[in-house]
């Protein structure tokens, strides 16, 4: 009797607790901050930027690391909050950490083209850390879409990437297990771009998202009294709620490309696709090359990452697996203790 | 901040309410002739201290929670009191009815003799499950209101099914332990509205309703639409003027049918009202009119394709709700284990995920869903196209305008960078070559002095004295007569002799005023001057 009663009672104790916590909590929160690792723009052209993030301690590599996002939503995915920071372990194991900010696209960013960003905008940057730091080449640190460019850029500039990283990328994309890869084959890519006037919302890519997993929302609202009681996490949700939201509009052109070239005709595997009048051919890439997929990963699955590793021309290649998702590479607890240290320890290697 | 102690203390009146309102329900078993003398003052004792003791305890909560951070403290150690004096009472009077119930004339069947202390505290957690759900309601509504804006939609549907399905709990519990086994209730709680209602939350539908139903309605809104604008298309500037009370009265004949996304086009249509109506005097009418059409018939098979759409994802999720419970039962007839609302639902969210990732990876559902997205996006193209048609005579800048610069911008960006690669590669020949970079010194002025000589051999030379008017070309002012001058060009006749090389010789040596002369026909006007 004093048992079935006590868990009763503990029970709804627990519960009253939890109320109570989140309640003190929720009432707290002011701000909810993102990307606080401090940094400079160094460069800076129409919407796109660079940035430099401050170093505390000592230079211990001597070759800067450029890192490529992808336009698909938002940098600050890699420094969300500051214990969980890929930039800032990055930076707290001595190496010079640029990034590029693709910034917002815009109506007047519509005919903008994967040559714009990958020509235009990424070898300006290269050369533009080559210069500040009297180096003739640096490191490539391409993520997602972001790793696709690089992988394109490597291949056309080989003499200005001395290694070459690439995170959770997509290379091979005919791949039937990813939804979006199944989804883009389908895609009337045409009636979007000009439907939506050449600058095609981030809302409506994130509702492709969201399909992914169509529960995982209900199921992180579910949580929601339980993740508010702990500060912590509430925090943490705030963040990646905030990040989700964020997604930049894509330049209509470059989704156009990007997803006829890549999706719907493989063209970067198959040695077809062409940039500025340039074929691109993988096998250009001869710099040591480390390639980092996620077991679990439901957005990039590893069947489209890990071809690139007999594509390319290096003889130094690497394969990586991180064993988490997509999204956990970033923010995970294993991506701070293990993967980060993991990549600095590799470029260091290589330096 | 008040509303979380509102309803604190809303939940705490409420609770007290409940211990008076059961006061007199226990009373009325102590009626004189039910008992005898002993157990009746035992029990009023008993129930007298019990229920002084609820007050005071509730004055005291209700005192605290005057301020709210104090409440808040104090909030867990209240609870885990009351749970501490409930359980104390909860044995007193179950002793209580153990020794009298007899006497009393009472039976106690459900209890088989012993008091059940959890069913007793389920019937009486009721107000604090009350309170816990404002509680979580408050919340949710703080929760909402730091999230970003266009994450709020998610998280009402989200609360809306999760409430909708909690309502229907205690219910779902009795299928739970009977294998689902009972028609009526079946019929009841798993209707297709129901069942329809809950997909549509969680996946963030828009219900469609009836299909036939609401094409009808679209035919009929644009119908009403167009017949609107023929009819009013003698008197353009009054209607704007009287456009609201135009449209509620059409409104009011039951004419516009009240389905949400034709209220937002309509909104929009309204906004854009007076410059629409400026195109139609001006006769572009019929174009608008065909546009409108168009944007109906899209329309229609937009919602048809939504509609099939829908259809897939409920067909598939139909049977999650009834293999969810027939799950639970399993277990239920196993262990007796009853799980707890939060169990249930996640387990349902699972069942419902599983079966809709399978359709999501059909091929139909993939074809389908870009078909939905090309004729959704293909409206929007048609009314821009009407906004643009409507922009076209008034001083904005339209789409299409911004089309052209942005085109303009981006091929002045190619073009800058295949200059800025072509330099980068002379630059290295030269290098290769063993010569300094070029572009740093100014042209040197024996090349400027050729090219006066060539000009002047061409046009013929002339001196000061015989200097004309340059001024009256047009196109030549103060500054650059004198600029001319001292390139030796004095008269109309040299000017007359000029052609295009010239001109741009002339632009090099000048510098600025970069084509002024061919535009401007210097050739031609200084032969009329002659």
């Amino acid at each position: 009797m004093s048992n079935t009663n006590a868990k009763l009672s503990d029970q709804i104790l627990e519960r009253v607790n939890t109320v109570s916590d989140a309640l003190r909590n929720i009432s707290g929160v002011k701000d909810v901050d993102i990307a606080t690792a401090p940094r400079k723009t160094v460069w800076e052209d129409g919407k796109v930027k660079l940035y430099h993030f401050e170093r505390e301690g000592e230079a211990r590599a001597k070759t800067p690391v450029l890192i490529s996002y992808a336009l698909v939503n938002r940098w600050e995915m890699m420094d969300l909050q500051p214990d969980r920071s890929l930039i800032r372990k990055l930076v707290s194991e001595g190496i010079d950490v640029y990034l590029i900010d693709w910034g917002y696209p815009t109506k007047v960013d519509r005919y903008k083209t994967l040559e714009d960003y990958i020509l235009g905008n990424l070898n300006d940057c290269v050369d533009f850390i080559c210069e500040e730091h009297g180096m003739n080449k640096i490191n490539l640190l391409g993520v997602c879409q972001g790793g696709t460019f690089s992988l394109i850029y490597a291949s056309l500039f080989p003499e200005k990437v001395k290694n070459l990283v690439t995170l959770v990328t997509p290379v091979d994309f005919d791949n039937d297990e990813g939804l979006l890869f199944k989804w883009a084959k389908d895609m009337d890519v045409d009636a979007i771009v000009d439907g939506f006037g050449g600058i095609v919302p981030g809302d409506f890519l994130n509702t492709g998202f969201d399909l992914l997993k169509p529960m995982n929302k209900t199921r992180k609202y579910m949580a929601l009294p339980e993740t508010m009681a702990d500060q912590g996490r509430l925090m943490n949700f705030l963040r990646m709620e905030h990040w989700v939201a964020d997604s930049p509009a894509q330049a209509g052109e470059t989704y156009r490309r990007f997803i006829k070239d890549m999706y719907q005709k493989n063209q970067l595997i198959k040695g077809e696709f062409v940039l500025g009048g340039r074929k691109v051919n993988l096998k250009n890439i001869k710099m040591p090359i480390l390639t980092i997929f996620a077991k679990h990963d439901h957005i990039v699955p590893p069947e489209t990452t890990t071809p690139i590793n007999d594509l390319v021309g290096s003889k130094d290649k690497e394969l990586m697996e991180f064993p988490g998702g997509h999204i956990g590479v970033f923010v995970g607890s294993r991506s701070q203790k293990l993967l980060t240290p993991a990549i600095a320890t590799w470029l260091k290697e290589r330096d | 901040m008040s509303n979380q102690f509102d309803t604190i203390i809303e939940g705490q009146k409420k609770a007290m309410e409940f211990w008076s309102s059961l006061s007199e329900q226990m009373a009325k078993a102590f009626k004189p002739e039910a008992t005898n003398g002993k157990a009746k003052d035992d029990a009023q004792s008993l129930f007298t201290e019990w229920f002084r003791k609820q007050q005071e305890f509730f004055e005291n909560a209700v005192k605290a929670g005057q301020d709210p951070q104090k409440a808040l403290e104090k909030a867990p150690e209240q609870m885990r009191q009351w749970m501490e004096m409930q359980t104390e009472y909860a044995q007193k009077w179950a002793k209580f009815y153990q020794d009298n119930a007899e006497k009393m004339g009472l039976k106690l069947p459900e209890f088989k003799g012993a008091f059940n202390p959890a069913g007793f505290f389920e019937e009486g957690m009721r107000n604090w499950r009350e309170w816990m759900n404002k509680g979580n309601k408050w919340m949710s509504e703080q929760v909402y209101d730091r999230m970003p804006y266009n994450m709020r939609p998610h998280f009402t549907n989200f609360m809306e099914s999760y409430d909708y399905l909690h309502r229907y709990w205690e219910p779902m519990q009795r299928l739970i332990q009977n294998g689902m086994y009972n028609k009526e209730m079946i019929d009841k709680y798993f209707s297709p509205e129901a069942y329809q209602k809950v997909v549509n939350q969680m996946m963030g539908f828009r219900p469609v309703g009836n299909t036939s139903e609401l094409i009808e309605n679209v035919n009929k809104w644009f119908e009403t639409y167009l017949s609107y604008i023929n009819q009013e298309s003698g008197d353009w500037s009054s209607v704007s003027d009287t456009w609201k009370e135009k449209m509620q009265e059409y409104m009011d004949k039951g004419n516009l049918p009240f389905f949400e996304m034709a209220t937002d086009f309509n909104n929009r249509m309204r906004d854009q009202l007076a410059p629409f109506y400026n195109i139609m005097a001006q006769g572009r009418q019929t174009e608008v009119a065909k546009l409108m059409r168009d944007i109906q018939f899209a329309y229609i098979a937009f919602i048809l394709k939504s509609a099939e759409l829908q259809s897939k994802v409920y067909e598939a999720g139909q049977f999650a709700m009834p293999d969810t419970v027939r799950d639970l039962y399993k277990k239920f007839k196993d262990n007796k284990d009853m799980p707890d609302y939060q169990d249930f639902f996640q387990h349902y969210v699972n069942t419902l995920e599983d079966t809709l990732l399978d359709v999501l990876h059909s091929e139909e559902y993939s074809k389908l869903q870009s078909e939905v997205a090309a004729t959704g996006t293909s409206i929007k193209a048609m009314t821009d196209k009407i906004m643009e048609l409507t922009y076209a005579d008034l001083p904005f800048l339209t789409k299409s305008d911004g089309d052209d610069i942005a085109k303009e911008a981006n091929a002045l960006r190619q073009k800058m960078r295949k200059l800025e690669q072509k330099v980068a590669e002379l630059e290295k020949a030269l290098l290769l070559a063993g010569r300094p970079m070029a572009g740093k010194e100014e042209a040197v002025p024996e090349t400027k002095g050729a090219s006066k000589k060539k000009l002047i051999d061409k046009i013929g030379a002339a001196s000061k004295a015989e200097a004309d008017d340059l001024k009256q070309i047009k196109g030549i002012g103060p500054k650059l007569e004198e600029m001319l001058n001292e390139l030796g060009i004095y008269t109309y006749r040299q000017v007359s002799k000029m052609t295009a090389r010239e001109y741009d010789m002339i632009d090099e040596l000048l510098g600025v005023f970069q084509g002024r002369a061919q535009r401007d026909e210097w050739a031609k006007q200084a032969k009329a001057l002659l």
